[in-house]
Order: C-alpha cells, then structure tokens, then sequence
C-alpha cells in the first residue's frame, strides 16, 4: 500500500486536568441521569458512561481534532496536575509502566503530532525534601501538600530552619522548578518530533514563560471580546459566565461547578486551532536542544 | 436550562460499523497491511483505532447532530452476539458504576435517542441441534459450508425434522431478522427511535413485505442509482471499497470494507434518516 499524497494525519495528545478532561460539561446534555454532587466537587460515580461520551462532544480536545480531521488522546482520569501530566505522557509512549488511570495502551512518536500541555495550579504537584532532625537524623522525601493540613507543620519548619526561605520566596521557586520541569518534558519530546503547545491556566507561570523566547513561541493566547488574554483564569475571571456556574444562557440554575463552561471550551479549541495554524506557516523553533 | 436533551446515538453492526480498515487513509508510518480480508489485531495498535473512530460513519452522524455515539469496540461480529453485546449495555445502572471508561458501556434507556443497526450476514449466527443425544452448537456457515455444501449430521437432522435446506435457510434468515425486530422494537417501548440498513441482500424480501422494518429501512442512493443493500451498491460502485479507492490510495491495500467515501455516504444516509425523524417530531 502506498498513500496517494505526502498527508500524514497523525494525533494530538492533550494533557492537562480537570480543565482539559471537561469537568461538568455533561450538565449541557440535560439528561435525566445526570445527578450533581456537593456543591464545587466531583464524584466520580455520578458520571455514568453516556454523561463520559457526551462531555467528549464539547471538550475542546475532541473540537481541536475534529477541526484537523484526526483524533484526540486525553487521560482517561479527570483532575490531575504538572506532576500527573508529565507522568501521563509518559505512560501515553510507554516510557513508564502502565497506569490505567491515565490511558489503556500505548502510542509512537512518530503517530503524534502535537503535544498541547495545559498547566495547572503549581500547589497541587507534591513538594518533596529531606528533614533533618533534632538528633541530626533524616526524614527522606517527606512531603509538603498544600492540600493536606497534617503536612504543613513539619514542612514550616524546614523552611525556618533548614531552608531558610519566607513562604513567598519558596514558591516562587517551586513555580520555577515545575516551569523548568515542563520545558525539559516538552524539550525531550520535541527531540522526538512531536510539536508542543502550552496552553496556560494559572498566573503563576506566566513571568517563567514569558522570559524564556522557547517556552513563550509556544504559549497559546486566547481572544475573547476583543482582548487577548495568556492565561484562561484572567479570562474566566473577567468573563464569568465563561464558568459552568455562572452559564446563565444555557442554565437556569447553573450546577454549582466552576470549570470552564461549553463556550469557554469553544474558546480555548478556537486558540489551539489558531496556534496550530499560525506553527504551520510561521517559522517556530521546533529544533531541540537536547542532544 | 432549556428543554433540549441531547442523547446518545448507538451504532450496531459489524466490521461495517466498526470502521474497519480505515486506518488506511491515516497514512501513519506505523501502518501494516493485512492480508487480504483478515484482520490481526497484533499488526493493529490504539493510534490505527482512535484514528478510525474520527472518520467512521458513526461520529461524522454523531459530530453532525452535536451529540455523541456509541459503538461495539470489538471488530466484526453476527447479528446474534450484535444482539446479546447491546442487550447487555442496557443496564439503567442495575449493575453499578465502573470507574474508567470501559470497553462495556453502561446505557440508560432515556440516555439513547437512536438505535442505527447495520445488518451482517446470516450464516454468522449459531445454530444448534440436538444429534444423538448430544447438543452440538456452530456457526450456520459451519453447518453450511460453500464447499461442502451440507454438513453430514445437518442432513440428517433436516430429514429427521422432514426440512428441506432452502427451508432450513430461509427459516434461519427470517428468525435472524425478526429477533432484530423484536429488539429494536423493545428499544422503541422507551422512545428510542431505530434505523436499521444491511449489508447484504437477503433479508430485504421480509424487511419489503414489514410495514414496520420497512418505515425504518435505509436505501442508498449513489450517482442517481437506489441500492437496497451495501453489498450492491459496493459491488456496482468499486471506489467505494478501500481495496479500489484509487482516488485516496495509490496502491491501496487488499481490503474490501467500505472506503471513506463509503462511510461519508452511509452517515449521510442516516443524517436524512433522523432529519426525516426529527421533522415528524
């Protein structure tokens, strides 16, 4: 066999949390089955299959390669973070061993077109370090999440007397290092062909991106209303019915859940779609600087 | 929220539904031939399959309707373990919740607004008798074989049950085709609309002389010609088999399932189907 034109419509591996997964959209199903949990929460056993196949309709994955004509992989698993994210793709190239929270089989490089990374909130990748004890003993990887109150203590502590940081002066180096660590995920990956695209949540990667040319060529901006905005919280925040819970013109009572609204999704595949677009014909770096 | 609920469409039916060979038209660097109509899953991997899916009939019907489609993940299959496998997926939560999407989708009646079937060929389903005492249970093709045209212990049986084998045949067909009617009719007791369309042609005396598979039946009209079945419309228009899509492939490959003309045609089909539907309310 021998294909007629040089096309090769290879896929685009999406990963990201809740955000990309599509939290929520299955509200705009209106089915009978759909059941909401506790306000701003999700339970994943009121999200029955067909709720799963329709949200995949609306979720701007499936819009972006609907547009291009090929398919889409997203983490079979809702939620997640930078650290899951990188841990996904692994698993999606069979760098890393199976995980079927994350996706069932594996995929080649050379089937892979675009990798979009969506960042999420830097405070939900684990901290790890090395305590050091009164007697001079050492607690290995102890960790610090912001999420879980039973580890803040002890890891207070080593800020004061170990590292001797403020809080604020911590983070802005745990951002760096997770900003470092997504460049060096998407720096490997390029060197294997695969085009890369952030796709930014939060604020807090955003001075990190915009100092650093390779990062920023693949930064995806959004327009909305005739602004343009480079990350989808200054977005959401300034338009808020781009939220489930405040999607008036769908809902007549939103379900209580603050995830990016159908027409948000449309926004962000409409960003990619154009990014996608504008890598094809303008010159962005895809060389690698990994040897 | 407005009144509008947005369900499912369920697509059944064989390697026909199931997209098979379209990985074709993907040009992927990872893409093995198959030889000839066979199909192993080992030359296969999830990139060739997830590629299918977004061009078969299914999702462009799915995609034109903004709603979502469901399909049997296995390739191939009869009109009989079509039947069993959907009858299982409507569970309306009576088995409880897997956590990760399944390979067994978990329905609720009122979650499905359409049932399309795509019929296969009739000898696929079993067919068992009892020969001395003992249950013997095979595929039809197995009984009937094209070289050997009567299995020796099926004889018998039909002249112990005084049957003839084109009453034999013709009796199998019709219980294959009314025990799709039976369920899609079942389906319609909870308002969900069915469509039904074959690939081959030998249930169409019985769906012509059935008011009901009739209404619900899908022709195909292709470069102003009506075919009642996919076999002669794919047997009288080549392009329309991966294997002759010249104008797609340059060397394609030895498979003889529908090209992705074909599968635009077919979606376009039912699109017409449910918009005939959805005008009638």
């Amino acid at each position: 066999m021998k294909a007629k034109d040089d096309k090769v419509i290879k896929g685009i591996i999406f990963a990201g949390c809740s955000f990309t997964w599509g939290q929520g959209l299955y509200y705009y199903s209106n089915m009978k089955t759909l059941k909401e949990p506790e306000p701003n929460q999700y339970d994943v056993t009121l999200v029955n299959d067909a709720h799963k196949n329709f949200r995949k309709t609306l979720y701007y994955p499936r819009l972006v390669a609907n547009h291009f004509d090929t398919f889409e992989v997203v983490k079979i698993q809702n939620g997640g973070a930078e650290a899951t994210s990188i841990d996904y793709l692994k698993v999606a190239f069979g760098l890393m061993g199976p995980n079927s929270n994350y996706v069932l089989e594996k995929y080649n490089f050379n089937e892979i077109e675009y990798i979009i990374f969506q960042t999420s909130q830097p405070q939900r990748n684990t901290y790890y370090y090395d305590y050091v004890n009164k007697d001079g003993s050492i607690d290995k990887n102890c960790e610090y999440r912001l999420f879980c109150p039973e580890t803040h203590d002890k890891f207070y502590r080593y800020l004061v007397k170990q590292k001797k940081l403020i809080f604020d002066d911590w983070w802005k180096e745990h951002c760096k290092d997770w900003f470092q660590k997504i460049k060096k995920e998407l720096e490997f990956y390029e060197s294997k062909g695969i085009k890369t695209l952030i796709l930014n949540w939060e604020i807090e990667y955003l001075p990190f991106i915009k100092n650093d040319e390779w990062m920023h060529d693949r930064l995806i901006t959004f327009e909305y209303n005739n602004k343009t905005y480079d990350c989808i919280r200054t977005m959401m925040n300034e338009n808020i019915h781009l939220h489930i819970n405040s999607d008036y013109e769908h809902f007549e009572i939103p379900p209580q859940d603050h995830h990016p609204s159908k027409e948000c999704h449309r926004i962000m595949a409409d960003a990619v779609i154009k990014k996608i677009k504008e890598t094809k014909n303008k010159k962005i770096r895809y060389e690698s600087k990994l040897i | 929220m407005t009144d509008r609920i947005t369900k499912g469409i369920v697509f059944a039916g064989c390697s026909f539904t199931w997209g098979s060979g379209l990985w074709y038209y993907s040009k992927l660097p990872t893409i093995i031939e198959q030889t000839g109509q066979s199909f192993h899953t080992q030359k296969m991997n999830i990139s060739h399959i997830d590629y299918m899916k977004s061009v078969r009939f299914p999702r462009i019907v799915a995609n034109h309707f903004n709603t979502f489609e469901i399909v049997n993940p296995n390739n191939g299959g009869s009109n009989e373990t079509m039947l069993e496998w959907w009858k299982n997926c409507f569970t309306n939560g009576v088995r409880g919740y897997k956590a990760f999407d399944s390979i067994y989708p978990h329905l609720d009646y009122n979650e499905i607004s359409y049932f399309v079937v795509q019929l296969t060929h009739w000898h696929r389903n079993n067919f068992t008798l009892n020969y001395n005492n003992e249950e013997i249970k095979k595929e039809l093709c197995g009984w009937i074989d094209e070289h050997n045209p009567i299995n020796s212990i099926l004889m018998q049986w039909l002249s112990d049950n005084d049957m003839g084998v084109e009453d034999f045949i013709s009796n199998e067909i019709i219980k294959n085709i009314k025990s799709i009617k039976e369920f899609l009719q079942h389906l319609e007791t909870f308002n969900i609309k069915t469509i039904l369309f074959t690939w081959t042609p030998e249930y169409i005396d019985f769906i012509e002389s059935d008011k009901w598979l009739k209404d619900r039946f899908i022709q195909f009209n292709y470069k102003n010609t009506n075919y009642n079945c996919l076999e002669s419309l794919m047997n009288e228009n080549k392009e329309l088999m991966i294997k002759y899509d010249f104008e797609n492939l340059e060397n394609p490959a030895d498979d003889e399932h529908p090209s992705i003309g074909c599968h635009k045609l077919i979606a376009k089909h039912i699109i017409n189907k449910i918009n005939i539907y959805e005008s009638k309310g």
